[in-house]
This record gives structure tokens, sequence and C-alpha cells, in this order.
């Protein structure tokens, strides 16, 4: 995915040019807004470019093909990213909160044991999230200071029961769950989705609560957003999903809790950025589905439906692409030639893991004269999460001796895959390799998701200011990371041991 | 080069920023031709006087360069980031901190810390020695420890790092090689402040307090990888490796800092092989190095900022709705890209981005010439053609004065565009740049200034307290602008006395709130910073804020 933007370019002129002859010139107000946010694309603003999209586009229907490719295009690139702000954010809320908790400081949280339970089920930690659970309601017990977010107990005793797959806990809980409270019954269906793939929900019982919680185009609850757009767009209504994104401020935490005077801990939703990606992964997806019926682009369209369940690793559709993809034959060069390494990524899925190594590695041998291709195999490890250490032992060879531009994308892979697999010392070399070799005009000119791993890689080394520096930067084009930021500035408070001392220059 | 910075003040200065502009783009290329020419007469000369020193210089030898002059070189009484940057070659305290923000024992081996989390009993190493002093080498003991704590709280010592001591109540020599602390108040990371530089008792046992004429100031011994040898006549200083440096001996022989008054001749040094490392490149050099497969570029501290501070002795200044004008009336993204190359972020408040006080919800001013002219109306001024008059009829005028170390073209652009911008909204900005020393003399000790530009930075605490605490307001205080709100004053106090962490990251980002909302300086932006440095080192691994920690493990081949 990291090399998509240059894959992106040559896409663009070429498909620029077809356009000319096979669309004509039906300009149309959509146009502008997709020019723009092209502009913006290529200037590495990708979130800006989504949501002028969003905001402007109400009816994808009325887009070109040619638009729709660049609209799909743009949000797969988005949910690429959100899909690794979201694991960057469960890891650092993680360690945020864990500390508040284990914090001596006088008047400790009594909130944050709830929003840990939710980042351990996340994390797959049921034990855990069991155990912060019950603190909760041991510290709602002694102090109802937050009795308000007591009906999320039952919620979280739910969901463990459901992951456990223990059913009849899971029904006794249900039946302590308040459904006429629009938030307990959303979160219950949003449980049910996460686990289980249903959602029975009425959608006129969202709709009747969109009055409650959004009041002048205000959304008043997040915890209500992320529900509202998990459901929304579970049940293929996008766009009902689309005007509660379109509205959520996503630097708003969910819950703040006030100890004292001087004493503010604010706690942010730790799914709110998966239930916005998969609002992403199903926009896009529409549209893609929608272009698979013209036989012009249809190549195109399973090209980057294909793309799309390599983000998410979808093993559901990887026969279908395993198969499909050999047989597109009127793709773009710069798309035909990573064809072999993504066809095998979706074999990879299927259970044929030895032919998609041999293929990665034949890619990654070839990397000295084409990095870009090297970066893309490594890239499927990535999402895949494959074990691939000799391919990616060869990889490293090439990209750190691979000093021009063309190295910077594998570079970042090879270190993304290197924090992926906690080899921390390695991975801060070839992301740092990455960044030199990448753009010299300000930091935000580079790819983001280079700089994400960086400021992760950087936080890990407990470079605490470097990193917070990058996700600053980066959160001007992405609010969502306002809670990893929140989360990286509290793990460096209570890491840092300095004492004060300034100086003028 | 002086030459061009009096026609810059000299000049009329036109309504657009000129480096933007086709018409001066003639000028432009001449001034750099003429650059190109002067650069090639002064690098003969630098290469001439380095070679002239290379007699003396061997093969393993560290030259690194800085745009600022050390001023004196005890740990103490400079400000100057390149002085504080020698002190950590030569000095040691009792704990460190290492890149990972962990106390590590340094002079001291072990720790107890009483119950009452205020006493803290130090054993210290007996393998330390001091450098030589009059030939003579001299074990550290406690009595050292102890005399440094009384140096720093004697009233009269002035120094930037004095408010570290203040929370000392008592220090003991419990016997050679052990002391005894009792705090005031427990503190958030207690062992942490012991970091603060241990200075020789035996050179100092006739002085009751620092000041930066002392001998010791410019003659500085320590038990550090490194000891002086001498100063020249243009700063450039030599030191020496200390064989019998107590983590062993350093693997680079000498270390030479080679002070440069212009960014465009260090960095030609670098190129040339005349100097080994850059200890901040200017980002208008960052493709350039980036692009020389000899070097290294690496990225380090980012807690500093830069801002336009405003003397609140001025009665106009003294106006909140004034100073907000001013702040709109700044493009700091244009200056930011057209100047330094886009190589930061613009910030809002009191503290660097990559601090954890950092308040996100606080946004900068925005860019508004319109909301100056407002505020300025507002504020009782009135707009005439020529400008804003002041309540005598004459021209709104304040004087910005500015260090200038002969030839720093980043800072002249930043000010010709400040004082442009300033034009626009009708303000008349008379520049006034002056010899460093004589800077900080008139913002530090007698505050005759209206306006400054300079540069903050901070270490991991991101402590603002004496920049803003009007307590900090006296002559060498940091409170230099005179700023004065009680609300303040309280935070902060409140901040320094908490031992909970999220209490003090709450107070910190109320504090951003309210200082942003004053104005009492405008927040620029935040540089990123980059060493440069030639592959021929090796173990190079650069501290966020002590440059040349573990220095003595540096390689060069």
């Amino acid at each position: 995915m990291a090399d998509i933007m240059k894959i992106a370019n040559s896409l663009l002129a070429l498909l620029l040019f077809q356009s000319l002859f096979l669309i004509g010139s039906n300009a149309n107000a959509a146009n502008t807004h997709i020019d723009s946010a092209m502009k913006l694309y290529k200037s590495m603003e990708i979130n800006k470019a989504v949501a002028k999209l969003i905001i402007n586009i109400d009816d994808i229907n009325t887009l070109n093909s040619v638009e729709k490719i660049k609209y799909a295009l743009i949000i797969n690139k988005n949910l690429s990213i959100y899909r690794d702000i979201y694991s960057k954010s469960l890891d650092t809320q993680q360690i945020f909160l864990e500390s508040l908790i284990n914090d001596k400081g006088k008047g400790k949280s009594l909130v944050a044991p709830l929003f840990l339970t939710e980042i351990y089920i996340l994390q797959k930690e049921l034990n855990k999230a069991e155990q912060q659970l019950n603190k909760f309601k041991e510290n709602l017990k002694r102090n109802n200071k937050n009795a308000a977010l007591e009906p999320a107990t039952n919620i979280y005793n739910a969901w463990i029961a459901l992951v456990k797959g223990d059913t009849k806990r899971f029904k006794e809980t249900q039946k302590k769950i308040d459904l006429d409270d629009p938030l307990s019954a959303m979160a219950l269906d949003v449980i049910q989705i996460l686990t289980t793939g249903k959602s029975t929900i009425e959608l006129s019982f969202i709709k009747a609560a969109e009055d409650k919680y959004i009041i002048e185009d205000e959304i008043k609850s997040v915890r209500f957003a992320n529900y509202a757009i998990r459901i929304y767009s579970h049940r293929g209504e996008l766009s009902k999903a689309r005007s509660i994104v379109k509205l959520l401020d996503q630097k708003r935490p969910s819950y703040t809790e006030e100890i004292s005077q001087f004493k503010l801990i604010k706690f942010y939703e730790p799914s709110l950025i998966d239930s916005v990606a998969t609002f992403y992964y199903k926009l896009a997806k529409s549209i893609l589905e929608e272009l698979e019926k013209d036989t012009k682009y249809h190549d195109m369209a399973i090209y980057y439906l294909s793309d799309l369940e390599l983000i998410t690793s979808n093993t559901t559709s990887a026969k279908r692409f395993k198969e499909q993809m050999l047989t597109l034959t009127r793709l773009p060069k710069s798309l035909s030639s990573l064809l072999a390494i993504r066809q095998n990524g979706h074999a990879y899925l299927y259970g044929k893991t030895t032919r998609a190594y041999q293929a990665w590695e034949k890619a990654v041998n070839n990397a000295k004269n084409n990095p870009s291709i090297g970066a893309e195999a490594i890239l499927m490890c990535i999402y895949l999460d494959a074990s691939c250490p000799t391919i990616v032992q060869t990889a490293q060879l090439k990209a750190e001796n691979g000093k021009s531009k063309l190295f910077e994308n594998l570079n970042t892979n090879v270190g993304r895959y290197f924090l992926l697999k906690k080899e921390n010392i390695k991975a801060m070399r070839l992301l740092e390799n990455a960044l030199d070799r990448g753009n010299a005009g300000g930091i935000l000119m580079n790819e983001p998701i280079l700089l994400l791993n960086l400021a992760e890689i950087y936080r890990l080394n407990k470079r605490y200011s470097e990193s917070l520096q990058i996700y600053f930067s980066l959160g001007q084009n992405f609010p969502i990371l306002r809670q990893v930021q929140d989360a990286v500035q509290g793990e460096y408070l209570f890491r840092q041991r300095s004492t004060g001392s300034n100086i003028v220059f | 080069m002086l030459f061009r910075v009096s026609t810059y003040l000299d000049n009329e200065v036109p309504d657009q920023i000129s480096y933007f502009s086709i018409a001066n783009l003639e000028t432009h290329v001449i001034e750099e031709y003429m650059k190109h020419f002067l650069y090639k007469t002064i690098l003969f000369f630098t290469f001439v006087s380095v070679s002239a020193t290379t007699m003396a210089i061997t093969e393993n030898t560290l030259i690194y360069g800085e745009t600022k002059r050390p001023d004196t070189l005890d740990p103490y009484t400079s400000r100057e980031a390149s002085s504080l940057r020698l002190t950590q070659l030569m000095f040691n305290g009792l704990v460190s901190i290492n890149e990972r923000q962990e106390v590590e024992p340094d002079l001291a081996t072990s720790w107890i810390i009483g119950n009452d989390k205020k006493v803290f009993t130090f054993q210290l190493r007996r393998d330390v020695t001091w450098h030589p002093y009059n030939n003579i080498t001299t074990p550290f003991t406690a009595k050292d420890v102890v005399n440094t704590v009384n140096l720093l709280q004697h009233s009269k010592t002035i120094s930037p790092l004095k408010e570290i001591f203040s929370n000392i109540s008592k220090s003991e020599v419990i016997d050679d090689f052990q002391v005894k602390f009792t705090l005031k108040n427990p503190a958030i990371n207690p062992i942490a402040m012991f970091n603060f530089k241990i200075l020789p008792y035996h050179a100092l046992k006739n002085i009751p307090y620092l000041n930066k004429s002392s001998d010791f100031a410019n003659n500085p011994i320590g038990t550090g990888p490194y000891i002086f040898k001498k100063f020249n006549s243009n700063r450039q200083v030599t030191l020496v490796a200390n064989k019998k440096y107590y983590k062993g001996a350093p693997n680079i022989e000498q270390i030479i800092l080679k002070p440069f008054s212009d960014n465009n001749i260090m960095n030609q040094a670098l190129s040339f092989n005349n100097l080994d490392m850059i200890v901040s490149v200017n980002p208008r050099h960052l493709s350039e190095l980036q692009a020389d497969a000899r070097f290294s570029l690496i990225s380090y501290n980012t807690l500093s900022y830069s801002f336009f501070g405003y003397n609140q002795n001025n009665k106009i200044l003294s106006s909140q709705l004034v100073r907000k004008a001013i702040s709109h009336g700044i493009n700091r993204e244009e200056m930011l890209r057209a100047f330094f190359n886009n190589q930061g972020t613009i910030i809002s408040g009191p503290f660097a981005p990559g601090s954890w006080a950092y308040n996100l919800d606080v946004m900068p001013d925005e860019y508004n010439p319109l909301k100056s002219i407002a505020l300025l109306q507002k504020a009782g001024y009135t707009r005439t053609s020529n400008g804003f008059l002041d309540s005598a009829g004459k021209l709104l005028s304040f004087r910005l004065r500015v260090p200038i170390e002969k030839n720093n073209e980043s800072t002249k652009r930043v000010i010709l565009a400040y004082k442009n911008f300033m034009k626009k909204i009708g303000i008349k900005i008379n520049v006034d740049f002056i010899e460093r020393e004589r800077w900080k003399r008139a913002i530090f000790k007698d505050h005759k200034f209206d306006i400054t530009f300079a540069n903050w930075s901070f270490d991991d605490s991101s402590d603002i307290s004496t920049l803003f605490h009007s307590a900090s307001n006296m002559a060498w205080g940091n409170n230099f602008i005179s700023y004065n709100n009680p609300e303040v004053d309280k935070l902060i106090a409140q901040s320094k006395i908490s031992i909970d962490h999220q209490e003090k990251r709450t107070i910190n980002h109320l504090l951003h709130k309210i200082i942003a909302q004053d104005v009492p300086y405008t927040f620029l932006w935040s540089l990123t910073q980059y060493a440069a440095y030639t592959k021929r080192l090796s173990n190079v691994n650069i501290h966020p804020y002590q440059f040349f920690y573990n220095v003595h493990l540096w390689k060069k081949n």
C-alpha cells in the first residue's frame, strides 16, 4: 500500500488519457471536488481529500467511471492508514491506561478500568478485560460519580461472554441490558456484529436516537456516533453512515473524568477508528462493485477490490481473488507488474503459503532493480501478518544499500515489518532510512504510513518528544490521531525524568 | 556580509515580502553571486586557518561546528546552547538520564530514599578524580557535591538553572563518599533532579557564588570525558580526552568546537571535510546534505520554539488587544515555508508540540490582517493612511531588538518579514540588530526593548515556570518581558508542588490556554533539529536534549 502513491500517479495519467476518449466532456460539479481531492491526495493530505469527498459528493452515482476509480483509490488509501492508526491507538491507549491505573498519585481514576476493559477485549486479552471490568464495578460501588457509565458494564460483560462463546452468560447478561436506552441497544448490536457478524437492531430506532444525540448538526455523544457508523455501515446504509461521519469531530473524547478542579482525564472511544475504517471499506467496496459492471473498468475494479480485501486481511474472498486476479489483462503496466505479488496475497490467505512465499522472495531478490515490487512483497507480509524472515532479510540488505528515493518504500515496509515483529532497533534504523530517502520539503510531504510508524518506533524507544512532534504534524491531517496523541502525552509524562532547565538561543 | 545587514535596515521596506518578488530576482541573483564569491574567499581563509591549526590536530579529532559562540564554560552561568553542550563533555551529575528516560547512576553508585520521600542519601563513587588543576589531580568527594548546592543557592548566583535547587532545604556531608539531601517538598521525579552537574570544591572554595566573570567560567575543571585545553581568540574551544575518565578513556582524542557566524559557510566547511559534524543544520541545507552519501543526518531535541516577545513595561504593548492584533498580523505558515523549507510546525502556546504539556485543543492565531486592524481600532488607536497613531498622534512604532552574530540569514529574513507584516497592519517596526552579549544585557538585565525575537529550548520537564512567573521578572530573570498574571502565577505554583502526573498535565494544559490567550509572546514555530556528521564517525547516538551523552563511546575511523 505504501507504494500506492507512485502507482496512483502513473495510473492517473493513464486514466486521464483514457477518459478523454471514453467519457468525453461530461463535466459535472463533482469533477471539481474529485480534482481538488486528488490534489490533496497527491500532496499526502489523504484524510483532507477524503473529507472533501464525503462532505461534497452526496450521490456517488453522479460520478463517471474515472471519477469513481479516483474516489475509491483515495478511500482505499485512507482505509489503509486508518487500519494502521487503529493498531497504534490500541497499543498506546493500553499503555497509558495501565499507567493511570498503576499510578500511586492522589485521586485515582475510577473510569480508566472501564476503558481499559474495552481495549483488552479488542486485543483479545479476555482475562485482563474481566479483571478491569470488575475493578470498575468496585469503583462504582465506592463512588457513584461516574454512574452514567454503569450501563456499559453489562455491555462489556456480554461482549466478553460472546467472545468466549459462553452463550448462557451472554443471555443472562442480555436480560439486564436496558434496550429502551438507545446507547445500550446499539452497543449490544455492535458487539454482536463484531463477534457473530449479525445485526438485528431496528434502524428506525437509531434514526430516532439521532434526534437525541445530534443537535443542530453537532454530535453530542461520540459513543453514539461510533455505534451508529458501525451499524449503518454493516447494514449497507452508507448514506446514513456518511451523514454521521460528516458531522463527527474525530478529535473529541468520549468521556472526561473530573477527579478534581485540576485533574481532568480524557477518555476516547477505542473502537471508533475501526468503525470509521469499516465505513470506508464498505464505501469503497460499493463503488468498486458498481464499477465492475463497466467492462472498460472491470479489471481495474477487481484489482482495487482485491486491494481492499488485502488491507483488511479478509479470508472470505481469498478464493475468488486468487483465481480472478489471474484473468486480469486490462491493467496499466504499473499495476500489472504487481499483480503476481497481490494475487499471491490472496493465495496466502487461501492457505497456499509456500507458493506465496516463493513469489514474494522472487520479487525481493529483484528489488535492487525494482525496489517498488520488493516493497509490495513486504507489504503482503505486513498486511497478512505473515512470517517472512528470509524474505525480509534479503529486502533489508537491498533497502539499506539503496540510497535513492526509489528505495523509500522498501525501507518503510521493511521497517514496518520489524516493528510488527518487535525488532525495534532494526525498525528504527530502516524507518529513519526511509525518511532520509523521503521528501525533504517538510515532514508532511512524506507518506503518512511512514510517519505513523516512525512516530511509533520513537515512542517505543522512549524518544517521546520526537514521537509527539511527528504525531502533532500528522494530527493536522488526521484528527482521529488525537486519541493516540493524548495517550502518548500521558505515557511521556509518566516516564519523563527531567527536572527543569531552559535555555534561550 | 555585514554590508547586507545594513542594506536591509536602511532600505524602504516593500509591501510584499521581497523574496517572492520577481522584480527582486535580479538583485537576488547578484547577491547570490556576491555571496558565492565571498564564500570562496572566506572558505579559503577558513581552510588556511584550519590547516594552520591542523598541525596540532591529530587524525583522531572531532571538529564540530556551531553558529553561536560559547560564552562561559561552567554548567550554570550560560544561557547558550553551545556552552551547555560543551559542559556535557566536561561535567557529570550524581545521576544521569539516558535516552530511554531511565535514571542511571553517574557520580553516585546508589541511593536511599527516606520514608517521607524528602530525604535522600547518596553513596558516591570512589574512583573519580577531577581534571588536573595546577597539575594536581584531586579526588571527587562529598564536599564537592555540597559546595555545588551551596554555590547555586547563594542569592548572588545568577543561573538559568537555579530553580532546580530551590526545593533543597539542606545538603550535608556524611563522610567523604556519602551525602544527604533534605527536600522542602516531595518531588515528582526526585532522583532525576540530582542530575545537576557537580563542581570542584578545591577550585571554587574561595568563591561564594558563581558569576560569568570568574576564572572558573573560562577555565573549567570537571570529572567528565573531556578536559578543557584552550579557547582561541575566535572562541574556538579545544578539549582533550580524559584518559582517567571513570567510564573509560574516550575513543576520540580531541574535540574542537568551531564557531561560525554564517550557516552557509559552516555547511560548506562540512562539505569540504573541514568539519566532522554540525550540531544544528539549517533547514535550507537539508536536501543538499541528504543527497550527499558522505554524511548522516539525525533529528533530535524537538522541544524548542521561536517567538516574538513583547515587553509589558511598554504601555502600548501591555494591552492584550494590541498583542493579539500583532499576532493575527503575522503569516507564520508563509515564513515557515519560505525561510525554513517547512521543517517545523506552527505552535499555539508556551510549550513545544513534542511536549506532554502541549494543549492540543488550543489553535494558533490565524493570519488575518483585517482582524488585526479591527483589534487595534478596538484598542482605541486611530487608523490613518500611514498607519495607526498612538495617543500622542505619532505613528505606532516599536523597537525590535534582535541578536545578530554578523550574519544569520534565517533570522534576518524572519525579522524583515515581520517588519513587513506589521507595516501592512499599520505598525512601524524599527529593527535593532545588536551583538549577542549586548542583546542579552539589554533583554535579560535592563529590559530595554519593546519586542524581541528569540528561541527557547527545554528538557523533558517542559518547565515554563521561570518564563512566565512574575517572580522571575528581575534582572537576569527569564521573565524578561515582565509578564504578570496572578492566575498564571497561581497555576505555576500549583504545578510545581504537584506530584500527581495527570494533575500536572491538566494544569499545564490550562496554562497553555491562558497564556495563548494573553499573547505575551507571538508563538511561532518549533523547528525540527538535525545534526549532520561524517560517516567516518560511528557509535553516534544523539540524546534528545543532552547532545553529547555517551560521547566517550563515539569513534572516528
